[in-house]
């Protein structure tokens, strides 16, 4: 919980021991919040308005749902994400649909992953519908550079 | 000391305060004045306000969307060079067709943003004009200044 002074008690979210999402075959992953700043997050992992939910729909599959807010708070949950899950696929899925806003911090992840995903010959595909999305990356010119989609299904039935 | 910048911004970025501001005082009661812990925790405070007030004030949607943006990316910059328990301070003047926001905060740096970093070129591309510079602060310290203006409707043909 953050409290009135800006001053949350610190600690690295841990996986549950079950999904917790409807989706099958779903997971949640652990996101540490940022340790330099002296910003810290709480032990309840709905403290960060953001959450990442990875599901695997096809072999090599991997599709990481985004909600809430892509900011300097919660950027570096979603890029230990990316990170982790692009060791481990040869698709990844950034579903950015459920996303309320999504700042340079988040575009930065965006970029960062584009670029691992190339050194690891893994295809990056994003969702991305709303203004709250499409407008930040189509003024800031990265509709050219990633490969987006307007649906979930869209970009997981898409040829490789 | 205005230089254009290649999308139409107008752009400064100076070691001192500029002579003159962007603009006269508003109004009494168009400014809104939101301090807040110089922590990325309210950063959303702060771009509710000016998703709030752009509204208020007719803004498009995509001239909403990217105040919030420039916002968040202001604060941020000034989040992330601010000294240690720092406060930031924003003021919004609503001024007819756009909204003038300011922000500051102590900071720990001397040197103000770098106009080659991706953030930077961000803030350009999202305003209609945008400054930031250093002044020296209270005790011997430097407190660093983003000022911005954004119109409530690009000035695209057909709109």
């Amino acid at each position: 919980m953050i409290t009135g002074s800006g001053n949350v008690s610190n600690a690295v979210v841990e996986q549950p021991a079950a999904a917790s999402s409807s989706v099958p075959n779903s997971r949640q992953l652990p996101f540490r919040g940022r340790e330099d700043s002296g910003l810290n997050v709480t032990e309840n992992s709905s403290a960060l308005p953001i959450d990442v939910v990875v599901d695997r729909p096809a072999d090599g599959v991997v599709v990481a749902t985004v909600g809430g807010e892509v900011d300097m708070l919660t950027a570096p949950a979603l890029r230990a994400v990316v990170l982790t899950e692009l060791d481990d696929c040869t698709v990844l899925v950034i579903d950015l649909s459920g996303v309320d806003f999504l700042g340079s911090a988040g575009l930065a992840v965006l970029v960062e992953a584009s670029h691992e995903a190339q050194r690891r010959q893994v295809e990056l595909r994003l969702v991305a519908a709303g203004r709250s999305v499409q407008r930040p990356l189509e003024i800031t010119g990265l509709t050219e550079v990633l490969t987006t989609f307007p649906s979930r299904d869209d970009a997981v039935n898409a040829p490789g | 000391m205005g230089e254009v910048d290649v999308d139409g911004t107008e752009v400064t970025v100076s070691e001192h305060e500029p002579s003159t501001t962007t603009s006269d005082k508003p109004a009494p009661g168009a400014d809104v004045e939101v301090r807040i812990a110089a922590s990325p925790a309210h950063l959303s405070v702060v771009r509710a306000v000016a998703a709030d007030l752009a509204m208020r004030a007719d803004f498009t949607l995509d001239a909403i969307s990217d105040l919030k943006m420039a916002v968040d990316e202001a604060c941020s910059e000034l989040i992330s060079r601010s000294v240690p328990d720092g406060d930031l301070v924003c003021r919004f003047s609503v001024e007819g067709e756009q909204i003038h926001f300011a922000a500051e905060a102590a900071t720990t740096t001397v040197v103000p943003p770098s106009r080659e970093s991706f953030g930077w070129r961000v803030l350009t591309a999202l305003t209609d004009s945008v400054n930031t510079w250093v002044v020296p602060g209270p005790g011997g310290g430097h407190v660093l200044r983003f000022d911005l203006v954004k119109k409530r409707a690009d000035d695209v043909v057909g709109l």
